[in-house]
């Protein structure tokens, strides 16, 4: 699972840390950098994996607008069976006006000791046990850890890309999702939006097969009445993706409902990551439900998190999510008048209580009542952002 | 695209929570029928009585015949304290008794969940742990017993299930007997 991301100089996060749980509920504000945090994992993930370049993931336009610095720095932390992984990649933008920009610094390290490094001229490699292995050429705007093959001495190494490969960030648009499947290349990860469900579930169809059978089962028993199965209709070079509903009716994907398309994609999601034991990142995912289906798709969640099955991370505005899933388990983003990002745990205990006590949380927050330090506006932190990322960690206890 | 909410389930927290629905699960409850009230924060005791009396209400006002299933752990006073507290509370808006029969259902642990979960989760694995109910096994549990993560509240509530309510086996804690048959008879309410 991730442990924490680090990013400085993207967007609106600089020097900004953001510790991560078997379940974490982003809140806070429009604008806040919820999704921008989610984003750049996903970003991160395409990049590791070679599914885009330097150039086309972190583009001159995602540079902080009042930074006048001219390098990025991100990280990801991750704890799997093998131990404590720390990703680190740097990249310069060194003629923003030409969108250019040079990966500076990319490296994997298992427990402090490394597993690859490189910097903008070469790539060293490391075996399992860490000694330094072959050296290959950098290239400046992809991945070296997409470019390298499977060996029998580097299985900690692909555990890391298996990990990022089960990390899936979604955030639904119903309105995009199209019924053809007309890809020829596998689609193992949908985009973010999932508009490319119907190439997704064509991947699923032949190689989790598991998967895709929960999927129906859980639909037809739960949030889509009769539903029985997916059908893949052919039509010249494409498939149309068609449901088949009790008794004989069939629809289009795109024809259903976008709650009816939320829930497909969510199942589906649901029983592919529990599969593979990854991760699941979800913007918003109450958006588009029925007020009855978002509490049992949040009770799945948080047991799915809580039993150790996969990891879940949302962001949420939704008044039940918000209720439901904050004590514990919620940090609030803000941002602040110069721009920046700040992460707080939530300590509803002490909002709950005392003056405020009878408020929901949701109802703190649609007042504007409620900051991360269980303080009003009134008193700010006194923190520098330089300094909230070391004092995050002692934040747990309540001030 | 409907989801009927049949039992209203309060509890403290999560680990409360997924032991009483993996009872229900394997009771054959669907688990879209159960709506969760979870404590957000404050004071837990209080919280699950005041709710619990407040659902109660609810249940008899819009939803004649359906249940409300609350776990309450010690709040220092003894189990009869408890009840009693909650039985007054309800007594008072005139809402009948704690009845599972009826539909109201209150599991109490003499001390807490943990002292169920240490021994439903030997007896499963074929150890015969003895427990003291009045010991709080919340940080370490009883000797010679595994530890108890969250991961095993669901399976420990679907063994509950599994268990003869008129005869449970020899060292059930005496409230976890009491508790299964409160349930057997919440679920016969639940299911008129």
């Amino acid at each position: 699972m991730f442990t924490r991301c680090y990013a400085d100089n993207y967007r609106c996060l600089a020097n900004f840390t953001l510790p991560l749980e078997p379940l974490s509920v982003l809140l806070g504000p429009n604008g806040s950098g919820k999704s921008t945090v989610l984003i750049l994992i996903a970003n991160l993930r395409d990049f590791i994996l070679g599914r885009g370049k330097s150039l086309d993931l972190f583009p001159p336009q995602t540079l902080t607008r009042w930074d006048k610095r001219i390098e990025q720095t991100f990280e990801l932390g991750l704890r799997l069976e093998q131990g404590e992984y720390l990703y680190r990649l740097r990249i310069r933008h060194e003629a923003p006006e030409r969108a250019l920009n040079k990966v500076v610094e990319e490296t994997l390290n298992l427990n402090g000791q490394p597993l690859f490094k490189a910097d903008d001229e070469k790539i060293q490699l490391f075996n399992d046990t860490h000694h330094p292995g072959p050296e290959l050429l950098a290239d400046w705007h992809v991945s070296g850890i997409s470019r390298i093959n499977v060996r029998g001495d580097n299985l900690k190494l692909m555990a890391f890309r298996r990990a990022i490969e089960s990390t899936f960030v979604l955030a639904l648009n119903p309105a995009l999702v199209s019924a053809i499947s007309k890809e020829k290349q596998p689609v193992t990860i949908p985009m973010r939006d999932c508009s490319d469900f119907a190439d997704w579930l064509k991947y699923i169809s032949t190689a989790e097969v598991l998967a895709r059978q929960e999927a129906e089962q859980s639909l037809a028993q739960g949030g889509l009445p009769g539903f029985r199965a997916f059908q893949a209709d052919p039509s010249g070079d494409a498939e149309i993706l068609q449901c088949i509903f009790q008794p004989k009716l069939k629809f289009r994907l795109d024809e259903l409902s976008s709650g009816q398309i939320a829930l497909i994609i969510l199942e589906t999601a649901l029983a592919v990551v529990g599969e593979g034991h990854g991760v699941l990142m979800l913007d918003e995912p109450g958006n588009f439900l029925g007020l009855s289906e978002v509490q049992p798709l949040l009770t799945r969640l948080q047991d799915a998190a809580l039993e150790g099955r996969f990891q879940v991370v949302l962001t949420a505005h939704h008044p039940l999510a918000v209720d439901f899933l904050a004590a514990g388990f919620g940090s609030w983003l803000e941002r602040e008048p110069s721009g920046t990002t700040r992460v707080h745990p939530i300590r509803v205990a002490e909002n709950v209580e005392g003056e405020k006590a009878g408020l929901r949380v949701s109802d703190l927050i649609a007042r504007g009542w409620l900051s991360g330090l269980g303080l009003t506006n009134k008193e700010p932190p006194a923190e520098s952002d330089s300094d909230l990322s070391t004092k995050l960690p002692n934040a747990e206890s309540p001030s | 695209m409907s989801r009927v909410c049949k039992i209203i389930l309060v509890c403290e927290g999560w680990r409360d929570s997924a032991f009483a629905r993996g009872f229900l699960e394997a009771a054959g409850v669907d688990s879209r029928s159960l709506d969760l009230k979870m404590n957000p924060g404050g004071s837990g005791h209080d919280w699950v009585k005041t709710q619990f009396v407040q659902e109660a209400a609810n249940l008899a006002r819009f939803a004649e015949g359906r249940g409300v299933l609350g776990l309450l752990d010690e709040d220092g006073q003894g189990a009869a304290v408890r009840e009693k507290d909650v039985a007054d509370r309800l007594r008072e808006r005139e809402l009948g008794t704690i009845s599972a029969r009826d539909g109201r259902c209150l599991l109490l642990p003499a001390r807490n969940l943990e002292t169920w979960l240490h021994w439903l989760i030997a007896q499963q694995s074929g150890s015969s742990l003895r427990v003291d109910e009045t010991t709080d096994y919340k940080n370490a549990g009883p000797p010679g017993s595994q530890r108890v993560g969250d991961e095993d509240c669901r399976p420990a509530g679907k063994y509950l299930h599994s268990l003869n309510h008129t005869q449970p086996p020899d060292g059930c804690p005496s409230m976890l007997a009491r508790g299964l048959g409160q349930l057997r008879d919440f679920l016969s309410a639940v299911r008129r």
